[in-house]
Order: structure tokens, then C-alpha cells, then sequence
């Protein structure tokens, strides 16, 4: 490649990396501007964390509570999933079913995520009402574990699929169980992947808003709900909106850098990528 | 029997996912299937019948936000798959990993996030867009409040945040055609043209089926970020099928209508599907 073209290439990607970032670090700029400053386009003003403060101590502001419910769930439904997921992962790369059972519920799981999530979204509300669990992380817990599972069985599948079964078949004959195999063997060898799904699932329950604004009213309400609802009662208050957004992104962006290399393939299911 | 219990091993490793399927999958499908045949207010479900499916078809409001949805998807997608496709080919060769990532963020950001930042940027007032076109002197713009320009702003976020996703998926699928043919190619002679012609477009053919696929799927469903932008509004210039349902659902509180709603869109998307992988002949699944 030539020198041109090199620096050509090199300006338009950083182009776009400016164009991504750009909105963020506005948004970013603006949680620490005073009220005052907010119509100013000028680069220097009088920075503050009084957003922030009041964001999360504020009185009235149910933030740190809607964090803490959004952490819970997110942390159980990555957990449950991750579990379940990779037991059922683990058989379905190692063993044959029969009447192609394996087959049959691999393609159940992409047809769930290719469903419209408010088509579970209602039957889960009609359900939750009936069985006396509205308004409960519980019910979003299971909720985010339906949506998220097909994700994280077809992810863990492919790691698996990638382990040399020479190892494995060493360890059975030196006697251990399959189970043994998998706490012992698999899941080490493919620990990074492991975790680089489970980030992925937490990622996507984090972000969610639709389940908890259906499933939730006050007690188990998640930052996302809140957030949107903070919106659409303090239109004026840009500035603390700003800080609310930053607080939420966050942690987002820091999973980001630590799976980069996964992420593609998360979005599609496993199918991408080598 | 160490067969045997290999063979029983392998249930035990599949059951805990088939009794959550069955609790959280197929048995909420189910109920959505009844709901959907149930005539009434939610909790005073009264009769049974076909009425929810026949009224949807003369539903103005159901139709628009087919309409909205259709547009949607067309015109963000076809924009994305074009800046993606320039950008892939344009910068394939960077080695620029750590730069890369920085493109991730928008797609990982909550919709609900990217609602509340695009509302702030097109803020009439506070918004940065309007600041910029005052200062050189343009009239500004009512971008979510002209129901002319409310769906295009709303597409420009949309393409703000997925463009990088085709954009990564054509990288990875670039760089894994081997460079042999590309070096081959250049000893016989061939031109910039005929290399993107006969090797680049073949060999990257099934790459961009697999992000147009994934990409549009997902559009179709679009939903978190107009409850921060529009919220279906002005109007319902900006109301897309599952903000309808939504509606439908959990404000007009008419959960059958809803769920026959949500019946119809998951048909639609099942169509889709087959329709795109028929045609593509996709058919081995990717």
C-alpha cells in the first residue's frame, strides 16, 4: 500500500471515529456545565459536578436505586444464563441426540431472538399479574433469561466447538465424569470466551428497557425505566439528564474495551468471524 | 453401561435449558397465541374470537406503522450497508484494532441512551445542530417536531449508532479472504477493477448477506430509542411497529388487540426470514 493511500485511510477512519464519538463527548461536556452555560457553544467554561451530586443524591432521586435494581437483575439473568447455557452448550457440542432433539432446540433458540421481544414482553405481563410477581426483579430476571439465553448457548456453543476433544478424551479415560470434563477442562480452556459472553448478556440486560417497563411500576424499577421517565418529566433539567446518560454509559463502554474482539460474533449469533 | 451413562449424561446436561425454554419460551408463546384470540380490557377478557385479526387489517394506525417501520428500515439500512461498505474497503488494510473498538460503543449503548443524546442534539435551543446552523447563519430546524424531518433525524441516529456494525462484519469478512489470490491476481496483471470485480465481490458476497440479514432483522424491531426521541411523535410520523403494539398494549390497555398485534409482527418477521434466506439460498444457516 502506498504512502497516499495509507494516509488516506488513516483520516477517513479517524473521520468516523470522530463522527461516533463526537455525540458522547457532547453529552459528556454538557453533564458538567452549569444551566447557564448549557446554550453556550464556547470550549471553555466553568466546569461542575453539582449533576452528579444531584443525579445521585439529590433529594427525591431514585437513581442509586434504580443502579442497584438494574445491577441485581443484570447480574442473576448473566448468571442463570451463563449456567444453564453452558451445561446445555457442553452437551450439545459433545453428544449425539437423537431425533435430532439438539438440532431442534438450537433452532427454537433463534427463532426466540428473532421474535419481536413485546411478542413475550405481553404474555410475560398477563403471567406475572396472575402469578403474583409484578413489580419484582424476579419476573425480570426470567424475562431477560428468555431474550438472552439463545445468545449465550450459541456463543458458549462455538467456543466449545473449538476445544481439541484429544484432551477430553485423556481426562475420561483417566476417569473423570463429564461433568468433571467440563468444570476441569472445557470451562478453563475457554474461559475467556466464557467470560467475553457473559459480559455480552450482562450488556444486553443492562441496556434493556422494554421488559422492565413492562414488568416493573416503582419497587424494582431499573435505571433505563427511570431515566426514560426522568425524561419525560424534567424536560427542562438537559443538564442532569446528561449526567443520568453518562452514569449509565459507563460501564457500558468500559465492558466494551475489555471484549472488543467478541462482539461481532455475539451480534450474530456465533456465525461470524473464524 | 458406562454407555448407558453417557447417554443419560447428555439429558441431564440439556435439561435445566428445556425446562426453561418450556417455562420462559414456549409457554408464554403460547399465552400470547391465546391472549391474542381474547376479546377485551386487560383482567375483563370477555368472548373469543377472530375479531382482534380482522380488525387490525382495517386499522389505519396498524398500517401506518408498517408503513413507518418499512420506510425505516429501508432507507437506514440501505444508508448504513453504503458508508459501511466504502469505509471497509477504503481502511480493510489499517491495522488499527484498538481504533476499531472505539466504533463498538454506539451499538453497545442502550437505545434508550441514544435516544436521550440525539433529543439533545437536536434540541431546538440546547441542541449543538441548531447552534452550528445559527452560526453559519441557516435558519435552524424543528428536527423532531417537523413531521417532514422527524423520521429522517430519527434514521440519522439510527445510522449513527449501527454503521459500525456493517462496517465491522465486511472488515472481518474482507480480511479472511486470503491475500495469495489478491497477489496472484496482481502478477497476471488484472486492474484495481477487474480484482474488485472477479475477487473482492465474489468471495464477500455471503459476508454482506449475513450483515444485511442481522441488520435488518433487528431494525425491523426498533423500539428503545423512540421512547427518548419521538415517542411516535409528531403526530405518528415517527410510530414503528412495535412502539404501536406497545401502545396498543400498555397505554390503551387493549392486551388482546395487542397480542394479535404481536402475533402479526412475528409472522411478518418469520416471512422475512425465510423470504431473505430463500432468496439468498442461505439456507445452511450462518
Amino acid at each position: 500500500m502506498s504512502r497516499t493511500e495509507n494516509l488516506a485511510s488513516r483520516t477517513i477512519l479517524t473521520m468516523a471515529i470522530f463522527f461516533t464519538l463526537f455525540p458522547i463527548l457532547w453529552i459528556g461536556v454538557t453533564s458538567l456545565k452549569y444551566p447557564r452555560d448549557i446554550l453556550s457553544a464556547r470550549l471553555f467554561f466553568q466546569p461542575t459536578l453539582n449533576n452528579y451530586v444531584a443525579v445521585l443524591f439529590g433529594r427525591g432521586s431514585d437513581i442509586p436505586r434504580y443502579f442497584l435494581n438494574s445491577l441485581a437483575i443484570a447480574g442473576s439473568s448473566t448468571f442463570l444464563s451463563i449456567v444453564v447455557a453452558s451445561l446445555s452448550a457442553f452437551g450439545f457440542s459433545r453428544f449425539e441426540f437423537p431425533g435430532n432433539l439438539d438440532k431442534y432446540v438450537l433452532g427454537f433458540l433463534l427463532f426466540l431472538r428473532m421474535l419481536f421481544p413485546i411478542a413475550l414482553a405481553i404474555p410475560f405481563y398477563v403471567l406475572t399479574r396472575e402469578l403474583k410477581i409484578g413489580d419484582t426483579i424476579f419476573a425480570v430476571i426470567m424475562a431477560h433469561t428468555a431474550v438472552n439465553i439463545p445468545f449465550a448457548v450459541w456463543m458458549l456453543k462455538a467456543f466449545f466447538d473449538s476445544v481439541p476433544q484429544s484432551i477430553e478424551e485423556a481426562a475420561r479415560i483417566d476417569g473423570c465424569s463429564w461433568t468433571q470434563v467440563l468444570l476441569r477442562i472445557t470451562l478453563p480452556a475457554t474461559a475467556p470466551g466464557v467470560a467475553a459472553s457473559g459480559i455480552f448478556v450482562f450488556i444486553l440486560s443492562w441496556n434493556d428497557y422494554l421488559f422492565p417497563a413492562v414488568l416493573t411500576s416503582s419497587k424494582a424499577m431499573t435505571l433505563p425505566v427511570g431515566l426514560a421517565n426522568y425524561v419525560q418529566e424534567n424536560i427542562v433539567a438537559w443538564e442532569r439528564i446528561a449526567a443520568g446518560a453518562t452514569l449509565y454509559m459507563i460501564p457500558v463502554f468500559l465492558f466494551t474495551l475489555l471484549i472488543q474482539n467478541h462482539l461481532v460474533k455475539g451480534f450474530t449469533l456465533g456465525g461470524m468471524g473464524k | 453401561m458406562s454407555k448407558l451413562r453417557a447417554s443419560c449424561t447428555k439429558y441431564i446436561f440439556a435439561l435445566p435449558l428445556l425446562i426453561l425454554l418450556g417455562g420462559v419460551g414456549v409457554y408464554p408463546l403460547v399465552k400470547l397465541g391465546v391472549l391474542s384470540f381474547s376479546i377485551g380490557m386487560i383482567g375483563a377478557e370477555s368472548s373469543f374470537g377472530i375479531e382482534n385479526y380482522t380488525k387490525a387489517l382495517l386499522d389505519p394506525f396498524f398500517w401506518n406503522s408498517m408503513r413507518v417501520t418499512l420506510l425505516f428500515v429501508v432507507i437506514a439500512v440501505s444508508i448504513q450497508f453504503g458508508i459501511g461498505l466504502g469505509l471497509a474497503l477504503l481502511t480493510q488494510r489499517l491495522k488499527s484494532g484498538a481504533l476499531r473498538a472505539i466504533l463498538l460503543f454506539p451499538m453497545m449503548t442502550s437505545p434508550i441512551t441514544v435516544g436521550m443524546v440525539w433529543r439533545l442534539m437536536y434540541h431546538p435551543m440546547f441542541g449543538i445542530i441548531n447552534q452550528v446552523l445559527h452560526f453559519l447563519r441557516l435558519a435552524p430546524q424543528g428536527w423532531l417536531a417537523d413531521p417532514k424531518l422527524a423520521l429522517p433525524s430519527v434514521i440519522i441516529s439510527d445510522i449513527w449508532q449501527w454503521t459500525a456494525f456493517i462496517y465491522l462484519v465486511l472488515v472481518a469478512g474482507l480480511q479472511s479472504i486470503p491475500k495469495d489470490y489478491y497477489e496472484a491476481a496482481q502478477l497476471d496483471g488484472a486492474t484495481r477493477w477487474q480484482i474488485f470485480r472477479h475477487i473482492t465481490f465474489p468471495l464477500l458476497k455471503a459476508t454482506v448477506y449475513i450483515a444485511l440479514l442481522f441488520r435488518s432483522m433487528s431494525a425491523f424491531k426498533v423500539f428503545g430509542k423512540l421512547v427518548t426521541l419521538t415517542w411516535g411523535g409528531p403526530g405518528r410520523a415517527t410510530e414503528v411497529l412495535a412502539l404501536y403494539i406497545y401502545k396498543t398494549t400498555f397505554q390503551y390497555l387493549e392486551i388482546g388487540y395487542g397480542a394479535a398485534l404481536a402475533m402479526i409482527a412475528v409472522l411478518f418477521i418469520i416471512a422475512y426470514n425465510e423470504f431473505y434466506t430463500h432468496l439468498f439460498s442461505l439456507r445452511k444457516g450462518g
